[in-house]
């Protein structure tokens, strides 16, 4: 038996048109299970879509537009992923956004709210979608994307650190409250990724020299590194795995 | 398509192999394609095999440093190599207050927990780092993240295990060694034998769950699944890290069934 097999399970990941979500996202398939491609913008979920559909036949792969800023649109997106593809086995809260860098002092309280909304209030809205559906089958996997972010102090990442660190307690008091119906709730955290979303903090060779130097790994991972973590926490494999938060970061933070 | 994990051609070592956690660690490694020396000083490590000679069993103290550096260089003479190194070997201790242990209570759990994963680490990485590269795991324990599941001299030495590991990686900076440790909970395993068959024999398995989220304790199985991921290419960025399988347990305030615990039930 293939412990690390996702065959025949529905994957919902969010922000997957690119970089961590879409490795997911990728991995996720190549290991079996039917996945929904979802970001704001149709056209590159769909390529992304059609290239999993390229290499795994028809099916295996259904893009569906959503912005996670709208619980209406996650809404739609759990009713089109149960209308299309089935009931939702795996929801991946990937999406997030930091539209502010720099120390608190000089945090808006629009970027503040902004933050919390997108990064802490909309996985708790998505994932309450998806919980009715996974109690009644009594099988679920639900994984949020955190950041290392959130478990240390920062003078730069400000509200965004803090809205991960709150993505950690939200798996925790999940994985209490669901883990009786078979449900296992975790978190991931990254390091630093090579992904869009990183890129200031890598796309320069002095800093990521800087950055490798300190590194127990001396190298900042790649997307397609998280994807294994995830595929681990959805499946068979992270069966008795609840209310952790899976550190990927090569090592920064110990 | 489904993409198992193939570890064909790597060479695993695994301690404390003759039963429980590491006995399923073996054979599954070996299911996965590995070449396994199993590792334990307990007669039982000959059963493990159970008829597949991918696995050796191999009866040694896991905490003597000869004896290690021995099971190491069997691994490379024998097997030509070594990618994989699960120190997994432990014992419980004697249960008893923190204030009535001598250091005698210590020294042989500190000795096999703690010293025996040490010792794996010192022999295991140079062999790797040569090949460029391999993964090293360790059993630690929640014991060692907070008090409550286990009598000081144990949870100190999975405390020290779980620093062990960042420290080794740290180390091994920059070497394509990969270092890092499992905690289980409560799993089904010679060590909690006496639990277990306590609440069969008076009827009380329905508490051995019962403050944890998933409501029931673990299977070896799913603590070598753990140790498949960390010692795999899955794992690739994974270091210094202490992944914790325990079915939710670590992650609450654990409280008896009441209104306080009782949580959402369900649709109804």
């Amino acid at each position: 038996m293939d412990l690390f097999d996702l065959t025949g399970k529905v994957a919902v990941i969010t922000g997957s048109s690119r970089g961590i979500g879409r490795a997911i996202a990728e991995a996720m398939a190549d290991h079996g299970a039917k996945v929904v491609i979802s970001s704001r913008n149709l056209d590159v979920c769909q390529e992304v879509a059609a290239g999993i559909n390229a290499r795994h036949g028809a099916g295996r792969a259904t893009a569906i537009a959503a912005s996670i800023s709208s619980k209406q649109a996650l809404e739609e997106l759990v009713a089109q992923t149960e209308a299309q593809v089935g009931p939702i086995d795996i929801v991946v809260c990937n999406a997030a956004s930091n539209p502010y860098y720099g120390p608190m002092s000089g945090l808006s309280d629009e970027a503040f709210r902004k933050i919390l909304d997108n990064n802490v209030l909309s996985n708790h809205w998505l994932i309450q979608m998806c919980l009715p559906g996974m109690i009644e089958r009594r099988d679920g996997a639900v994984i949020v994307i955190s950041s290392i972010g959130g478990l240390r102090g920062t003078s730069t990442l400000g509200a965004y650190a803090i809205s991960k660190a709150a993505d950690m307690q939200l798996i925790r008091n999940l994985a209490v409250e669901v883990g009786q119906h078979n449900i296992r709730v975790n978190a991931i955290a990254p390091g630093l990724i090579r992904t869009d979303f990183a890129k200031a903090l890598w796309d320069n060779p002095e800093s990521e020299k800087r950055f490798n130097t300190s590194h127990p790994m001396r190298r900042i991972g790649e997307a397609e590194e998280l994807a294994g973590a995830a595929v681990f926490l959805a499946s068979k494999a992270g069966g008795y795995v609840n209310g952790q938060t899976l550190v990927v970061d090569g090592g920064s933070t110990i | 398509m489904s993409v198992a994990i193939d570890l064909t051609g790597k060479v695993a070592i695994v301690t404390g192999a003759g039963s429980g956690i590491g006995r399923a660690t073996a054979r599954l490694y070996a299911a996965a394609g590995a070449k396994v020396i199993a590792a334990d000083r307990a007669d039982s490590v000959k059963d493990t095999p159970d008829g597949n000679p991918a696995i050796i069993a191999h009866q040694c103290d896991t905490a003597n440093e000869a004896s290690v550096a021995a099971l190491v260089e069997r691994a490379v003479t024998d097997l030509g190599g070594l990618d994989i190194f699960y120190a997994n070997a432990g014992i419980a201790s004697v249960p008893h207050s923190y204030w009535e242990s001598g250091p005698e209570d210590w020294t042989e759990v500190l000795r096999i927990n703690l010293i025996g994963p040490a010792l794996a680490i010192k022999h295991a990485a140079p062999v790797m780092v040569k090949r460029g590269g391999g993964a090293i795991v360790c059993t630690a324990s929640v014991a060692g993240l907070r008090s409550g599941a286990g009598p000081a001299s144990y949870s100190a030495s999975k405390a020290g295990v779980i620093n062990l590991v960042q420290t080794a990686a740290q180390q091994l900076a920059g070497t394509g060694v990969r270092v890092n440790a499992i905690c289980p909970g409560l799993i089904e395993t010679g060590m909690t034998k006496g639990a277990y068959d306590y609440a069969r024999a008076h009827d009380k398995m329905d508490k051995i769950g019962q403050v944890n989220p998933l409501r029931r304790g673990g299977q070896p199985t799913e603590i070598a699944s753990a140790a498949l991921f960390l010692a795999s290419p899955l794992a690739s960025y994974v270091n210094g890290h202490a992944l914790v399988v325990d079915g939710g347990l670590s992650s609450s305030h654990p409280l008896s069934p009441g209104e306080l615990s009782r949580g959402y039930a369900g649709p109804a």
